[in-house]
């Protein structure tokens, strides 16, 4: 089962290395903690016109990574504020320019689209990047070694391809996607390695293809059992039937349906990229199951009925779920070494995150 | 001599060395458990700012850092230090502040949406010279003329109609044009441009009629309607950003709901505007007002006709481009309708009537 990717040591010791250890992922955040911290993020955000957004998001990832534990050590999130000040300053004008272009005139519109369709597979890099070598684990940084012009292939070529072929060729795009970054990413100096297949890909392709007839179906027949049950207690045709049955029926229904495809998909990318990951002989194992998705459909429930407010336990609950369900087939933890740490400029990150190409690591 | 219990990681390999920090009044020192001192630069020292359950990090300006989990610990050393834990720490500490900031966060945020944006939004769209609302209203044309046929109306017809209205308010420029499924309807693109589908024309019965719907029209164009709506967009749009940063792609679709249901509430603030305007207009003409209502009415049962054949066209396309503002009325009795753009119809002929009265 394990392969002998160490050499050059005495047998006693590569038996003992070849030993593994489960070592659990553990998340001790809890929902009334990150509730205060969320409510004067959002207060201080608002007093300051968006610019301590920033603060608040590195304040926001130090609770999290802070709270996560792996073998004994959390995590740490280094990330400057400015830097992250920076780069939402340029997002945001990107932003403006984009919404307003297409006012000016049909071409300028056209370009500006374009020109940020080009830039993508750039923002991913520089977000990788960023995003890596600002975390830490035992005073150790991640980082990302991809280049840009490595990325544009899974970024943008293939996801095109993807879109061309009616969806045919997404898996192949994630796939190639799987490849570009979990086969840059390094702890220290260690390069990770994604064993992924197209396979596995193709095989969530199917599976979020059947699951979305499901609950579509599913979703329908809800909609006629509340119209029925609505009709049977005697709504009947007047306005207000109307605007109840948008807002406790429709709505509702495209929630349910889009968050329940979006919990799927999720779970199960997280399931095949973390399974295939495996970083200096140390390897995840993922048991995320069908149990993810009830559990965010709950939370999107909650955060409906409380208006938002129940965001933070329901992130809180999110994380603590996926961390209970990874575990570290540990063989040495000791000895990754350092690497050089580079800086990287905030941009590619904050535009990414302005114009959501989230990547989660 | 205080001290707390940690780990000092080297930053140069990943084995965590078992160590203590200790301070007095004049000096910091690190030790591990091993006994190796770690030189310590206590003019560089940083201490990471307070979070639940999380650890602390102590830095001394080089690679290493010295973790600790013991919070009354640290809380010596910033004591004796002086150093401060930072605003928000103290806030969120603090359980009737932080009931105080969730209850001025959502004041603020009601009265971002309700004064705020629209505020800014109406300065701005005055800001907007004429020549760019003139180009911003081609662009919107051009869009619109994929969808549309030329007007098949008579050329003198147009021309007659034209003179009609420009006697009555100037507008830069009024085009005709043949909507096919769209219907009967007319929009404002901006403060120089108005246009009426040849099924509108069609369908009025007297020309007082379709001035009262110029009127309407040219209300939205005066008071820069589709500029305000461009900026309440692009408005919204950043301020969800900065805002949302952080939570995902739920939290935006349930933030977004909010977004769309209350810009389909300005718009209806914008069409009590412009209704409000025409009436006004049509009494300065000496007509009566109820020309509007009557045309209203009119244009809604050409629209139950044709839901009949079509299905609904107008409202979805309201969402997607908050500047064209289409003067679709609105159906009663569809789920739908109450995301709609337009106060109902009886709600619209019921003001004219009030309106009325007051006259008598
Ligand atoms: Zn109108």
């Amino acid at each position: 089962m394990i392969d002998s990717g160490i050499s050059g040591s005495n047998e006693v010791e590569s038996i003992q290395k070849q030993q593994t250890s489960d070592e659990p992922f553990a998340f001790h955040g809890k929902g009334s903690d990150y509730f205060r911290i969320w409510i004067v993020n959002m207060l201080f955000t608002i007093l300051t016109l968006g610019i301590y957004s920033a603060w608040a998001k590195v304040r926001t990832k130090r609770y999290f990574y802070g709270n996560t534990e792996l073998a004994g050590d959390r995590f740490e999130y280094l990330a400057s504020p400015i830097a992250i000040l920076k780069g939402r300053l340029i997002a945001v004008a990107a932003l403006l320019a984009y919404s307003f272009a297409g006012y000016i005139s049909v071409a300028a519109g056209w370009i500006t689209f374009a020109l940020l369709l080009l830039l993508i597979p750039v923002f991913v890099v520089q977000s990788s990047r960023f995003n890596s070598s600002n975390s830490a684990w035992r005073g150790v940084r991640f980082g990302f070694d991809g280049g840009h012009r490595q990325a544009y292939p899974p970024h943008l070529f293939w996801p095109m391809f993807g879109v061309a072929t009616f969806g045919f060729g997404l898996p192949f795009a994630w796939y190639k996607i799987n490849q570009f970054q979990y086969n840059h990413y390094r702890f220290g100096i260690t390069r990770s390695t994604s064993s992924a297949t197209v396979h596995g890909f193709y095989g969530i392709g199917i599976g979020i293809f059947v699951s979305m007839i499901l609950v579509i179906v599913l979703a329908i027949i809800l909609i006629f059992s509340i119209g029925m049950l609505t009709a049977m207690i005697g709504g009947g045709e007047s306005q207000l039937s109307a605007e109840v049955e948008a807002i406790l029926v429709v709505f509702p229904s495209f929630l349910f349906v889009y968050a329940s495809v979006a919990a799927i998909y999720q779970a199960m990318i997280y399931k095949l990229v973390f399974n295939n990951i495996e970083i200096g002989g140390n390897r995840l194992r993922s048991s995320i199951s069908i149990e993810y998705v009830f559990l965010i459909l709950s939370n999107t429930f909650l955060i409906l009925v409380t208006l938002g407010f129940f965001y933070p336990w329901a992130a809180v609950r999110r994380v603590r779920y996926l961390m209970a369900n990874i575990l570290l087939e540990a063989r040495e933890l000791d000895s990754f070494a350092a690497g050089e740490f580079d800086h990287v400029s905030a941009r590619g990150e904050e535009i990414g995150e302005a114009f959501d190409l989230g990547l989660g690591f | 001599m205080n001290e707390v219990r940690g780990t000092w990681f080297d930053g140069g390999r990943s084995k965590g060395n078992p160590a203590r920090l200790r301070w007095s009044n004049v000096a910091v020192a690190l030790i591990t458990d091993e006994g190796l001192p770690v030189s310590v630069d206590r003019e560089n020292l940083q201490v990471s700012s307070p979070l639940p359950g999380a650890p602390t990090r102590i830095t001394f300006g080089g690679k290493g850092s010295f973790v600790t989990g013991d919070f009354t610990g640290v809380e010596k050393l910033r004591e004796t230090l002086a150093l401060n834990p930072g605003l928000a720490s103290r806030v969120e500490r603090h359980m009737p502040m932080v009931v105080a900031a969730a209850a001025l966060v959502i004041a603020m945020l009601a009265g971002l949406a309700f004064w705020g944006v629209p505020a800014l939004a109406a300065r701005l769209a005055l800001t907007v010279p004429e020549e760019i609302s003139a180009q911003v209203s081609g662009v919107l044309m051009s869009q619109l003329d994929a969808f549309l046929e030329p007007s098949s109306i008579a050329p003198e017809r147009r021309e007659e109609l034209e003179r009609y209205f420009l006697s009555h308010g100037e507008v830069a420029t009024i085009e005709f044009r043949e909507a096919g499924i769209f219907g009967a309807n007319a929009v404002t693109l901006g403060a120089t441009m108005i246009a009426f589908s040849d099924e509108l024309v069609e369908l009025a019965e007297s020309d007082e009629e379709l001035l009262a719907v110029y009127f309407h029209e040219l209300g939205h164009a005066r008071l820069r309607h589709v500029e305000q709506n461009v900026f309440r967009s692009a408005a919204w749009l950043v301020m969800l950003t900065v805002l949302t940063g952080d939570i995902g792609a739920v939290g935006e679709l349930l933030v977004g709901l909010p977004l769309s249901v209350g810009l389909a509430a300005n718009s209806r603030e914008f069409e009590r505007e412009a209704d409000a305007f025409a009436v006004d207009r049509l009494i300065e003409a000496d007509l009566s007002p109820m020309h509007l209502a009557t045309i209203l009415q009119k244009l809604e049962a050409s629209h139950l006709r044709q839901d009949d054949v079509e299905d609904s066209t107008g409202d979805g396309d309201n969402g997607r481009n908050p500047a064209t503002d289409s003067e679709e009325s609105s159906i009663s009795y569809s789920p739908l309708d109450y995301l709609s753009s337009h106060p109902p119809t009886e709600e619209r002929v019921a003001y004219v009537r009030s309106r009325m009265a007051e006259i008598d």
